[in-house]
């Protein structure tokens, strides 16, 4: 293909990538837009209304804010207690069946939550633990797992045997091989999965509807009626704020991570 | 040491799936007396209802991966132009720029979606204004109509970006020698991409793909957003009958998710057939994801 062909696909490309990033500077024009009637293409009424609605104290948007965060961490948490000794083995390990253990521990990515869900929550009414704080961490932890799973067993690949060897050879103790080891070597995988696992544990919908029974009110619960034929500044703003919670939680585990690394502390 | 792992995932997801395999078999009813049954299952095969949200869950997927897939072709196509054309390879960027949104959940995707493409929404604005339209109602219904274009825009926003993320490091591994020989042998640069890259791609694609597939087929909150009434997704209207109240309809629902389970079977089964059928004249070690 010659030259000024290619230059179209590539002018083209430029043209989707712009258009993929269109819907987000439009959504945060929305968010602060008072009226914006037809056919205007920019709202001439900016008001910071649908603003001090979210963010004031009698919406809820904090109590939710902090309700996601917490769920986000326990699942974190639990993921974190299964996938560690699971990706240690899976890692730096050959066992019978492992190739099936995988496969199955993988599974929950390729099917649809919905199709667990319903068994799920009869099972968790028996255990009485809908409708808690509880019984919408667990079924958070089925989505995320296996990114977790994932993201440490690629860590533990890396680490192998022979550093931890070799530094004991030299004489040192457990605790000086994990901080100057394993750690270093675990920590990016440990963080990839968790950023992962906040990111899709704060975006469930119909899992902490069902399980939480309406009574779990996270970031997305409170959005979801404004996203769904409600007010759309509201819908909007709220949709900008999640994507901002979001945003920030991944950078400053990043940052954090980069600091640790820097200052060698590890 | 796995141990904890897959007891957990055997008991949480597995646990769930099987007890809604019991229900739909009339096995585990909420009362009554368990009795083997197929007549929910035929219930669904005789209602005109399902027929038409499967057929509309399966017509959304496969579009859906398919527009994802090409697009996501297309992008990978210009990254390949963008690092070959220059001695600096700058592709990375454009990259990481393409994976934004990946970063938005999928409500705010179907948000999104709808904002933009609704009747009233910014594109007709932007269509209104440039003449090309001339009332507001001349703009076709793209959001919450009966076949889907909505959804099917909300998930390849989501999922293209998904696709190149997986099969970018493969384009990594296209040696600068390699498009020098083709060069040599006459060969544009989309023979070039056709020819030594493509083959590359073809199996983690075909993964990409099924991948995107299993998720638009048993998705929930992009339909529910940006569906209709009726005929609803399939996953719709299986939480729909769960959550109606009737608890006599419950095994309904636990039969329509189960064949949600069965057509992603069925697609990762043709998935890995086709893939593993091309095996012999691609099995070389860097064909591998």
């Amino acid at each position: 293909m010659d030259r000024p062909v290619e230059n179209l696909v590539l002018g083209l490309f430029y043209m989707i990538l712009m258009f993929s990033l269109l819907p987000i500077f439009f959504l945060i024009l929305l968010s602060f837009s008072g009226g914006w009637p037809w056919p205007e293409i920019f709202p001439s009424d900016l008001d910071p209304r649908a603003w001090k609605y979210v963010l004031g104290i009698s919406s809820g948007t904090w109590t939710s804010v902090w309700i996601s965060l917490k769920v986000a961490f326990f699942t974190v948490v639990i993921d974190l207690i299964l996938a560690i000794p699971a990706g240690n083995a899976l890692g730096r390990s050959g066992f019978p069946l492992k190739g099936l253990i995988e496969t199955i521990l993988m599974l929950p990515v390729l099917v649809p939550p919905i199709v667990v869900l319903m068994g799920l929550h009869r099972t968790f009414i028996r255990l009485g633990i809908t409708e808690t704080f509880t019984g919408v961490v667990l079924a958070h932890v089925i989505p995320t797992l296996p990114y977790m799973i994932r993201a440490v067993t690629i860590g533990f690949e890396k680490l192998g045997f022979q550093w931890e060897e070799q530094a004991r050879v030299l004489g040192a103790g457990w605790f000086r091989r994990l901080q100057h080891i394993t750690l270093p070597f675990l920590l990016p995988g440990i963080m990839a999965g968790s950023a992962l696992t906040i990111l899709i544990s704060m975006s469930q919908y119909v899992i902490t509807l069902l399980i939480g029974g309406g009574q779990v009110i996270t970031l997305t619960m409170r959005m979801f009626p404004y996203v769904n034929g409600g007010d759309q500044s509201t819908g909007a703003t709220y949709a900008v704020l999640f994507s901002l919670v979001a945003l920030l939680l991944l950078i400053l585990m990043d940052l954090s991570l980069n600091r640790l690394y820097r200052e060698k502390r590890l | 040491m796995v141990v904890p792992a897959l007891a957990s995932v055997v008991v949480l997801f597995f646990g769930g799936m099987y007890h809604g395999l019991l229900q739909s078999l009339g096995l585990a009813p909420l009362q009554g007396d368990p009795s083997f049954t197929f007549q929910y299952y035929s219930e669904l095969i005789h209602s005109q209802d399902f027929w038409r949200s499967f057929f509309l869950t399966l017509r959304i997927s496969i579009l859906s991966t398919t527009f994802s897939a090409g697009t996501a072709l297309f992008a990978l196509y210009s990254l390949f132009l963008i690092r070959t054309r220059s001695t600096r390879d700058r592709s990375v960027y454009f990259q990481r720029f393409f994976q934004i949104s990946m970063l938005f959940p999928y409500i705010v995707a179907a948000y999104m979606i709808f904002l933009m493409f609704v009747q009233s929404g910014w594109v007709a604005r932007v269509l209104f204004n440039m003449g090309l339209i001339s009332r507001m109602h001349s703009f076709p219904i793209i959001t919450n109509e009966s076949f889907g274009w909505g959804i099917i825009l909300a998930y390849v926003w989501k999922t293209s970006p998904f696709i190149v993320l997986l099969l970018y490091p493969v384009l990594l591994r296209v040696e600068k020698g390699w498009l020098e020989a083709a060069k040599v042998f006459g060969a544009c640069s989309f023979s070039a991409f056709r020819e030594i890259a493509l083959p590359m791609m073809k199996r983690p694609l075909m993964v990409a793909s099924f991948i995107v597939f299993a998720y638009t087929f048993g998705a929930f909150e992009v339909p529910f957003i940006l569906g209709v009434t009726y005929p609803k997704a399939l996953s719709v209207y299986s939480y729909q009958i769960y959550t109606s109240g009737d608890l006599s309809e419950q095994p309904l629902a636990m039969a329509i998710n189960i064949i949600i389970l069965l057509t992603i079977l069925m697609a990762g089964l043709i998935t890995f057939i086709t893939a593993s059928s091309n095996r012999n004249w691609m099995e070389t070690p860097w064909t591998d994801l």
